[in-house]
């Protein structure tokens, strides 16, 4: 097997000359470019440890000789020194070395010498010079008790080396690496110490700990000079930046999923201010960290995958502009003398500056974001006032209670070069709403009555005179509606009004009729419609809307109507506002979370960014576009709070935000894949983990795999996923979850609407539907109408339904129970025609029910042959379902001492199944189900068995063909075995996915096989 | 978990809370010992990480039931202190300390031990191949007293993670015991990696007299004894330790409870929602918890 990708927890981050990025990811080096975003190598360095951490030392006077680059890679127990012209010579042996005991740190004195500490506070010096590396020297301190961290540091003016040891219990020893002096013991932390580092310059030494705490010393007297307090859970790792006469940063990641920029001032306060929060890794664990010090980047590795890029220095970029004014600075700019109580009531962007009305009606422009003006004063706009502006010209809509209206027009120097003033009380005697929606280089805008009875008017501005060229009358329907968002799709002509409770309208804009040719209310469970973006290039009618408590939904609408939806979510927490369509495919969405504004990359999942604004309830802005150059997106937020008006506009930044994608933060619990509509080289990857979340993503037969979204629809961690054909799989979960997805293809994306779900059987659950399995029915027409599904419980229970796609109903129609314990696995099989279900449980038994005699008045069995699917055909006249119950067994069979972890069967025959099962016990049994000739009879033979299959338990089984399995266990070996006659290894591999939790073989053929395997990170092989 | 949830999901921990354990880890010594009979005859036993005391409970019920064995020893050692157990000598010491080893072999009268045991396990950091290896060393201390301590014939059982590495634990354990047997009582999980590791006749190499020196690391003592532990080399040479499959045991009934099973509760349950018998110890970040409380830590997600 060969190794094709991996994605799993970033232990190790290295800046390499300013310019590039060294990481580790489980056992592959991988050097990034980070201005680019580019990954410019990768390769594999240890056979079994993960890669914990990266040094090197460029001896390039000037000049680029990557010979003249050493580098040593770490992790565990083992190490490897090359130079980085042997890294990059693929067919340079690599060396694995190692000094006997796990290594915490490495540093290069020089050249010729490293230093090895490792986690008994021994320090080993080597001479690097030959090509085997020699031990020179061993030094401690008279205390090897077991640490958890350490760094060594060369002072840069005297070249001496400290070591800085973390200890399992409070302390911080730092000695004198010469003499073996130990300069202080600190012990003011409390609990384990998992960094601790010195600053460049020698002068501080920053630790953290348990204690979720970190700590600035002075290196000299060894007294405790701050504390930093704010992390929500451990600090896993430190680093010091930006050294100057009054300071530092430091920038620190957590078990809190958060890494936090704080400030260290020599003189004032004991405490570290923390300046910053940012967020973007998911699940648990930010483990690893690195700071570029002179272009002040910062870089994060998670437990997800990911590597995550922090502008450090964001407010110091080219083009940022961040400033905030009180309602007096606005008085004295615009020489306007604001009477009390007045305020700022509404303000727009117009993509030159931004113009504002007050509430006594003055109008005032923001000159270039920077300089207030007052423009005009009307009191027809006082106390109530509609802004609105067009996205891409600089044209302003204005509207009264009454229903004056005012279109004004700016050129780039923010004068008002036109305006119309338009009394616009023809159709409705008050004025509510304004929505504007540009398209085809056509603008619109939308006017709104709050009197249900008056209907919406939509008209067209000429951009020229500013004069109405058309307008359509469109009439709302009888119920209570209020309008909230608008978005066109001009390929069908179709406007979409989104509505509060959910509700969506839609109305032909081609036809002469007034009346909405759509209206769905309550349409999903929600409230607000916040944004409606259609994809006007679809051949579909298809759009994305979000819903401001946070859910989002991609509905496909068929020419009858008929919607469809291909894909809905949520996010972790908060309001959605809005969602942009990246130039690069990325799915962005903005809104508030608690007391921030915020900019979301759903694809990836990571932050953009956020301002602690005050939380949602205030004016606010939000105004993005994608630079021409860069491709970036940018942004500009403007928000009110305490009576300020604050602007935010994002610089050009020096880095890209991210390097790699990552996946799921937790361990995966399954993975399962169907073919893909189009494409043949292509399958659907569907992964499930302890962190709720199912994640989509496609597989290309050369490893390449691309997470296309993510759900959120579980609340407990993920046990199974099963597909039932290449359109439907389902998922569940503990709290008796069990969910039927619906998988389909938009906006370039495979994506999963939920299509039902299966109601628990109590108020509260807490059973976990540890397995199931399904059966296709179809009707004497052979079209598919539903499914059988078997599902397993926590309780022993096991229960039957059959779900119809049509009535998307699941009836049950038998509830058993096995015994008392937990069943691990279930599924359907069949012999000579007959139907049964499977299990296996924590007892070690596998059992066998005959479900033929109970469902036959329902189903007949077709199909069956080896490589064709078993299929149930509907009987015709169903009388209603009756609840049954299982009966007694057919074979219950102790196989294991204790639990079955790993089941997988083989039809070999009609009447004959291999059945392979692994367990906690190490054991893997290879047995056989078969019928007896002439007889009902159905027996299973042991065929072979191995006790110590692996050295520790047997988590997943799958095969490859009729003949070989690949058998996966925690101990992280990855086996295929001949299971003909006698069991037989016929490949070890080994996987750095720790918890190797499941796996799945997928078949690309061309002999094309890739073997998937989920844990604590995700690996590809090839077969 | 909530209390009640707990309560209904483990039946182990609620049948500890009535039986008065104090914690459900006793139902694991209990089952180890249905199954190899570890107290018999047993006068002298060290009990190591003992706190909250559960095992020492088991062990002080089992080893004087009926009131004979009146002459039977236990010693609890932890870094932690523990509320007193009938029967039960608590010293609170690091057991890599040469001074814990005379301590316990003053209480012993000079006699050297039958039975030696350890239910430590590390925080765990969520880094898998680290918490294996915190794990290995916690058991190395725990082995490093029990080899000076233990009379020849004695039994070592102490818990593991059956991890990527246990083979190595294993192979090495092999060259000090007659018999090592992995472990896995029913009151354990199937879905954790914890067995226990169950030695039975110690039989150090002849002629090796392990003496535990503050100068030496637990790798360093073990590299002296010859076990197949990785050493460090004048070239950095990285040797593969020998790894060996220790054969594999489930304890308990098969029809007792099955600690991964869901079981429904009595109707009476919220009358008899129990609290735990021991409350935990204070945890390092008890400050900033207590910041958190006063809404002084900026804690955003």
């Amino acid at each position: 097997m060969q190794p094709l990708q991996h994605v799993g927890p970033v232990c190790a981050l290295k800046v390499f000359s300013n310019k590039w990025l060294f990481s580790g990811e489980g056992p592959s080096l991988k050097i990034y470019d980070y201005v680019t975003g580019k990954k410019l190598f990768e390769r594999i360095i240890f056979q079994r440890n993960k890669i914990h951490g990266i040094e090197y030392i460029d001896s390039n006077a000037n000049g680029n000789d990557d010979s003249n680059v050493k580098i040593a890679v770490w992790g565990g127990r083992s190490l490897s020194i090359f130079t980085l012209a042997q890294l990059k010579d693929l067919n340079f042996e690599l060396p694995h070395q190692g000094v006997g005991d796990w290594i915490l740190h490495c540093m290069f004195e020089d050249q010729n010498t490293l230093h090895i500490l490792n986690s008994h506070n021994i320090v080993h010096t080597i001479s690097t010079e030959n090509e085997k590396p020699q031990l020179l020297l061993s030094k401690n301190c008279d205390w090897k008790s077991i640490l958890y961290s350490g760094t060594l540091h060369k002072d840069p003016e005297t070249g001496k080396v400290t070591v800085l040891a973390g200890t399992v219990m409070n302390g911080v020893l730092i000695w004198d690496l010469k003499s073996g002096a130990v300069q202080h013991n600190l012990t003011q932390h409390e609990g384990s110490v998992f960094s601790v580092i010195s600053s460049p310059d020698g002068k501080h030494i920053v630790s953290c700990s348990d204690d979720r705490s970190i700590k600035v010393w002075d290196k000299e007297t060894g007294k405790l000079l701050a504390n930093g307090w704010g992390h929500g859970s451990r600090i896993w790792g430190l680093s010091v930046y930006n050294v100057s006469d009054v300071g530092f940063n430091v920038f620190s990641c957590s078990e809190d999923c958060t890494s936090r920029i704080w400030t260290f001032k020599y003189s004032g306060s004991d405490e570290l201010t923390q300046d910053k929060i940012i967020l973007g890794h998911t699940g648990r664990h930010v483990w690893s960290i690195a700071v570029d010090d002179q272009n002040k980047i910062g870089f994060t590795g998670g437990a997800d995958g990911k590597i995550l890029v922090t502008d450090l220095a964001s407010e110091k970029r080219e083009g940022y502009w961040g400033h905030k004014w009180e309602l007096k600075d606005i008085s004295n700019e615009t020489g306007y003398n604001f009477i009390k109580g007045e305020l700022i009531k509404e303000y727009v962007d117009f993509g030159y500056g931004l113009l504002a009305v007050t509430s006594e009606g003055r109008f005032m422009i923001l000159q270039d974001y920077k300089q207030w003006l007052p423009l005009f004063e009307d009191l027809r706009f006082e106390r109530f006032c509609l802004l609105k502006a067009f996205n891409q010209d600089p044209i302003v809509v204005v509207g009264s209670k009454h229903g004056d209206v005012l279109i004004l027009k700016f050129n780039e120097k923010c004068e008002l070069v036109q305006k119309n003033d338009i009394k616009f009380e023809k159709h409705f005697s008050r004025l509510g709403n304004i929505l504007l929606n540009q398209h085809n280089d056509s603008l619109f805008a939308l006017f709104e009555s709050p009197n249900p009875k008056e209907h919406i008017v939509y008209s067209e501005i000429d951009r020229e005179n500013l004069a109405f060229v058309s307008e359509k009358i469109l009439s709302k329907p009888s119920d209570k509606i209020i309008l909230s968002s608008v978005g066109y799709d001009s390929q069908r002509d179709y406007l979409f009004i989104g509505c509060r409770f959910a509700t969506l309208l839609i109305y032909s804009m081609s036809d002469n009729q007034n009346e909405p040719i759509a209206i769905f209310k309550n349409f999903f469970k929600g409230d607000t419609i916040s944004s409606i973006v259609p994809l006007n290039e679809s051949e579909e009618c298809t759009l994305y809307l979000t819903d401001r408590d946070g859910t989002y939904h991609l509905i496909r609408f068929s020419a009858e109507l008929e919607y469809e939806f291909l894909q809905s979510s949520r996010i972790q927490k908060g309001f959605l506002e809005g969602i942009i369509r990246h130039a690069n495919g990325d799915i962005i969405f903005y809104g508030f979370k608690s007391d921030s504004f915020f900019a979301w990359n759903e694809t990836k999942q990571y932050e953009i960014m956020r301002e602690v604004c005050g939380g949602p309830h205030r004016r606010w802005l939000f105004k993005h576009w994608t630079d021409k150059t860069s491709k970036k997106l940018k942004y500009r937020f403007v928000y009110t709070r305490a009576s300020e008006v604050q602007i935010i506009e994002m610089g050009d930044s020096y880095a890209v935000e991210l390097l790699a994608t990552g996946l799921h933060g937790r361990e995966i619990r399954d993975v399962c894949f169907v073919n893909a509509a189009d494409g043949q080289d292509e399958k659907v990857v569907i992964t499930g983990a302890e962190d709720t979340t199912l994640k989509i993503g496609t597989l290309k037969s050369n490893g390449e795999f691309k997470l296309h979204w993510t759900y959120r629809e579980h609340v407990a961690g993920l046990q199974s996923i099963h597909p039932i054909n290449n359109e439907y799989i389902i998922s569940s979960s503990a709290r008796e979850e069990l969910f039927l997805w619906k998988i389909s293809n938009s906006d370039g994306k495979k994506c999963m609407a939920l299509h039902g779900l299966l109601p628990p059987s109590e108020e509260n659950p807490d059973l976990r539907i540890m397995d199931f399995d399904t059966i296709e029915i179809v009707n004497g027409k052979r079209e598919i109408v539903g499914f059988l599904l078997v599902s397993a419980y926590s309780n022993s229970a096991i229960k039957i339904f059959q779900y119809t796609y049509s009535t998307k109903k699941f009836t049950l129609l038998i509830d058993d129970s096995y015994m008392k314990c937990c069943i691990f696995h279930a599924k359907f099989l069949s012999l000579n025609g007959k139907l049964y279900i499977l299990i296996g449980s924590t007892n070690g038994h596998i059992t066998l029910y005959d479900v033929h005699t109970i469902i036959e008045e329902r189903y007949v069995t077709i199909g069956g042959e080896v490589c064709e699917k078993v299929r149930l055909l509907e009987k015709m006249s169903i009388e209603e379902p009756k609840l049954m119950s299982l009966g007694k067994w057919t074979i219950n069979q102790q196989m294991h001492q204790s639990s079955i972890k790993a089941l997988e069967i083989i039809q070999v025959t009609p009447d004959k199944i291999t059945l392979l099962t692994g367990g906690d016990d190490n054991a893997l049994i290879v047995s056989r189900l078969q019928c007896v000739e002439g007889s009902e009879l159905v027996t299973v033979d042991i065929e072979s068995f191995n006790p110590s299959a692996a050295s520790s338990t047997i988590t997943t089984i799958k095969a490859v063909d009729q003949n070989t399995v690949l058998v996966g266990a925690v101990d992280q070996s990855l086996r295929l075995w001949d299971i003909r006659s006698d069991l037989k290894i016929v490949e070890e591999n080994y996987t750095t996915v720790a918890d190797t939790g499941c796996a799945e073989v997928v078949d690309f053929g061309d002999n094309t096989k890739l073997a998937l395997v989920g844990g604590a990170g995700f690996s590809i092989f090839k077969i | 978990m909530g209390k009640t949830s707990k309560d209904k999901r483990d039946l182990y921990y609620r049948k500890a809370k009535e039986e008065g354990w104090r914690a459900r880890s006793a139902f694991k010594l209990l089952q180890l010992n249905e199954q190899f009979d570890l107290f018999k005859d047993v006068k002298r036993v060290v009990d190591l990480c003992a706190a909250p005391g559960s095992w020492s409970q088991v062990l002080s019920r089992e080893i004087f039931k009926d009131g004979t064995n009146e002459d039977a020893k236990i010693v609890a050692v932890d870094l932690q202190p523990m509320s007193p157990i009938d029967h039960v000598i608590e010293l609170q010491a690091d057991i890599t300390h040469p001074k814990t080893l005379e301590k316990i072999m003053d209480i012993f009268d000079g006699e050297k031990a039958d039975f030696v045991c350890s239910d430590g396990a590390p925080d765990v950091t969520g880094l898998h191949d680290l918490d294996e290896y915190i794990q290995a060393q916690l058991i190395l201390s725990a082995l490093q007293l029990a080899t000076c301590i233990l009379k020849n014939g004695g039994t070592f059982v102490a818990k593991i993670f059956r991890g990527r590495d246990i083979d190595l634990l294993y192979s090495q354990l092999g060259y000090l015991f007659e018999k090592v047997i992995c472990a896995k009582p029913r009151a354990s999980r199937a879905s954790s990696l914890e067995a226990f590791i169950v030695c039975i006749g110690y039989k150090p190499r002849e002629g090796w007299v392990p003496t535990l020196k503050p100068e030496l690391s637990t790798e360093e003592f073990f590299q002296d004894m010859k076990i197949g532990r990785a050493s460090l080399n004048k070239n950095l040479e990285f040797i593969d330790e020998e790894r060996k499959v220790a054969p594999f045991i489930a304890c308990g009934d098969l029809n007792s409870v099955d600690s991964d099973a869901t079981y429904a509760l009595d109707e009476n349950f919220n009358s008899l929602s129990l609290d735990p018998i021991q409350s935990p110890t204070a945890p390092p970040y008890k400050k900033a918890l207590e910041l958190k409380r006063k809404g002084q830590l900026k804690i955003t997600k």
